[in-house]
């Protein structure tokens, strides 16, 4: 009844929201909030008059209601309608953005996912890159070392085999000079009326050259005729044939040696 | 790189050093000594009584020990320790070398200075001064050999020795002169003991040196006689019937073993000095004879010919059993032992008609010929074995020689002409 005053204002109201509401639809604006607002009916000041008038009269307004009520609720169903159209257009517009956000996050994510992939692919391609890079770098520093080790074994070798063959000529050297020496001194060695059994070993000192230094008792055999005769046999054979080459000499250790004599 | 080759270096270094080098020799050579006796200082105008450098020189010459540098050769003559140039001996190989001097200290008397000194080290192996009478200077330098032997050898010297041997002399009208004389092993300063127109045989040394065993053909008959070097006193120790001789000495000088027949037969038998008691030692059929004690005492060898030929054999000195020594050759006589009782000389013939000096080994029954003669007898030891002094052929006669036991040197000793035999190389004559 309040609203009664104000019904036209409702309908061109309603009117105009409709069209605000089909033209929102048309447009398909976005919008996030709903601006519209719901009319709020004037209060009016009633008099009193015939009851018969008056129940005719609100018979005839009754109906008139009615009918505004009638066309109202058309209206508001019509308004709901485009409404629930609206909400629905805007739920399937929602669904459907929200199908494309998800398609467009889904494809984000894929694409993410694919780039995260493709990343990861490439961080493992480069790690690998890298590790193979490194290996081959491994390689070549493993190869170049040993490249180094053998080449480094092989002068190692070398030098032993050096040394070796020298130790080994060195050897037949001592060899000969020794026996040379030795038969030298033996045919100084008077053995003449020595007794048997006798042992003593003789220290002697040479100068590069075989030139006896010093020569002197390290083990006596006890018998000084034995040994006296030794010592001569030794000093007696002066200049030892030695080798003439100093760093042969030194080498084979001649400056310092020993005799043992054992007829 | 470098300290890998210092490492090398230094291990060989080590490894040499580790195995030192030593040079056994374990062979020498056999050979006489060099050594240079310098004719010695004499503090005189007059001509030096003894030439004690020659008389060294030809002791040391002759044991066949030594080979002295003739005087020609000697590159310096030395009298002082300090005038000798060890360089120049030691080029020449001269390692021993013998100096000394002569000084007369007052009338008759003087005294010999001598060192024995080793060139190669500079040290002086022996040294001494001996103050002498004239008669005594040679018997001084003969000491003075010994002691150079001695030193060089290791053996005692036998120069300062002497020996005993016979002379015989044609004195025309059918008649010989016999001699039983001493000399020094050199044959030097001969003494007679005993001069006789029959025959002198077998000198026998007593193991003191004091008296001489022999026989004497002076009775007609042979008679063995002891007789003292000093005072010439003489006795008769066995005058039988048939064959007295060939006597010789126990080694503690108490006994005589001797060859005699007055049972027969000759044989072996031994005679206790004291008591001129025999106890006879040998009882075959054969001739045994020419016996010799070993130098323990405890054996008697002798040369017997019960096997068809003149051998030599050994038995206890108690008796018993005699064992055959020789083996080789025809001939084997007058046995010897060397005074170290392990070999033994003795007059040996090849089948060859040549009776030569022989030497045996007892531990092998291996002999050698010594010398190179054709008629050679009674061989005899020097008192250190080092020389064997034997008579031999020769065309007018006979006379002395050595010959070292090893048979490498040969020496006639300087004798009188005439006729010169069994010779006996007296002991040493100090213990």
């Amino acid at each position: 009844m309040q609203r009664s005053g104000t019904s036209f204002k409702s309908v061109f109201l309603s009117i105009l929201l409709h069209l605000g509401a089909a033209a929102l639809l048309i447009v398909s604006i976005d919008m996030n909030t709903r601006t519209l607002r719901q009319s709020h009916p004037e209060v009016v000041q009633a008099v009193i008059v015939d009851s018969k008038e008056v129940e005719k009269e609100l018979q005839k307004l009754q109906e008139i209601d009615k009918q505004k009520q009638k066309k109202q609720e058309e209206a508001e169903q019509k308004l709901k309608e485009a409404e629930q159209q609206l909400a629905a257009a805007k739920q399937q517009r929602k669904q459907e953005e929200i199908k494309v956000t998800e398609a467009k996050k889904k494809q984000e994510l894929e694409q993410k996912k694919r780039e995260e992939e493709q990343n990861k692919l490439a961080d493992i391609k480069k790690q690998q890159e890298e590790v193979k890079k490194k290996q081959l770098t491994e390689e070549a520093e493993r190869k170049r070392e040993e490249q180094d080790a053998a080449k480094q074994k092989q002068l190692a070798e070398k030098q032993k085999a050096d040394a070796a063959a020298q130790a080994q000529l060195d050897q037949q050297f001592k060899n000969n000079f020794s026996a040379e020496i030795g038969r030298r001194v033996s045919n100084n060695f008077n053995i003449s009326g020595l007794p048997p059994g006798l042992k003593c070993v003789i220290s002697v000192r040479l100068i590069p050259g075989g030139e006896i230094l010093n020569v002197s008792i390290k083990q006596s055999s006890g018998n000084e005729i034995f040994d006296n005769r030794a010592l001569v046999a030794v000093q007696k054979t002066s200049p030892l044939p030695v080798p003439l080459d100093t760093a042969t000499f030194e080498r084979l250790g001649l400056r310092q040696f020993s005799f043992t004599f054992i007829p | 790189m470098k300290r890998l080759l210092l490492l090398l270096l230094l291990m060989s270094h080590i490894a040499i050093a580790e195995d030192a080098l030593n040079i056994i020799i374990d062979e020498g050579v056999e050979g006489a000594l060099p050594i240079a006796v310098i004719p010695f200082g004499w503090n005189q105008d007059t001509l030096e009584p003894v030439d004690m450098a020659l008389t060294i020189t030809n002791d040391l010459a002759r044991s066949g020990r030594f080979v002295p540098m003739k005087e020609r050769d000697l590159p310096q003559r030395p009298n002082q320790f300090d005038q000798i140039n060890f360089k120049d001996w030691r080029l020449l190989g001269m390692e021993n070398l013998v100096i000394g001097n002569l000084v007369q200290t007052g009338v008759g008397t003087y005294e010999v200075e001598f060192r024995l000194v080793n060139t190669f080290n500079g040290r002086q192996l022996a040294g001494f001064r001996i103050p002498a009478p004239i008669t005594q200077l040679r018997r001084t330098a003969h000491r003075i050999s010994d002691i150079i032997f001695e030193k060089l050898t290791g053996v005692r010297g036998a120069f300062d020795t002497r020996i005993a041997y016979i002379t015989v002399k044609e004195m025309g009208q059918n008649k010989k002169q016999y001699n039983l004389l001493i000399a020094d092993a050199d044959g030097f300063n001969p003494q007679v003991l005993l001069s006789s127109q029959e025959p002198l045989l077998s000198p026998a040394w007593s193991p003191d040196g004091k008296r001489i065993a022999y026989v004497s053909f002076e009775s007609r008959n042979s008679a063995i006689w002891v007789q003292d070097i000093l005072t010439g006193a003489r006795t008769r120790v066995a005058g039988n019937k048939g064959i007295n001789s060939a006597p010789a000495w126990s080694p503690d000088g108490t006994r005589l073993a001797m060859t005699l027949s007055k049972d027969g037969n000759p044989d072996i038998y031994i005679m206790h000095l004291a008591t001129h008691t025999t106890q006879q030692l040998t009882f075959n059929r054969a001739i045994d004879t020419e016996p010799v004690w070993a130098v323990d005492g405890s054996k008697i060898a002798f040369t017997s010919d019960r096997g068809g030929s003149a051998q030599i054999y050994e038995s206890s000195a108690i008796g018993g059993e005699a064992r055959r020594l020789t083996f080789e050759g025809n001939y084997n006589a007058r046995p010897r032992y060397s005074p170290d009782g392990k070999a033994m000389t003795m007059v040996s013939s090849r089948n060859d008609g040549r009776y030569r000096i022989a030497y045996l080994e007892l531990s092998s029954g291996y002999s050698s010929i010594l010398t190179n003669t054709n008629l050679d007898e009674s061989p005899s030891f020097a008192p250190n074995g080092s020389m064997i002094i034997y008579a031999t052929a020769t065309r007018t006669g006979s006379e002395l020689a050595a010959v070292s036991a090893d048979g490498t040197v040969h020496q006639r000793l300087a004798m009188q002409g005439g006729e010169v035999r069994e010779p006996a190389w007296g002991p040493f004559l100090s213990p």
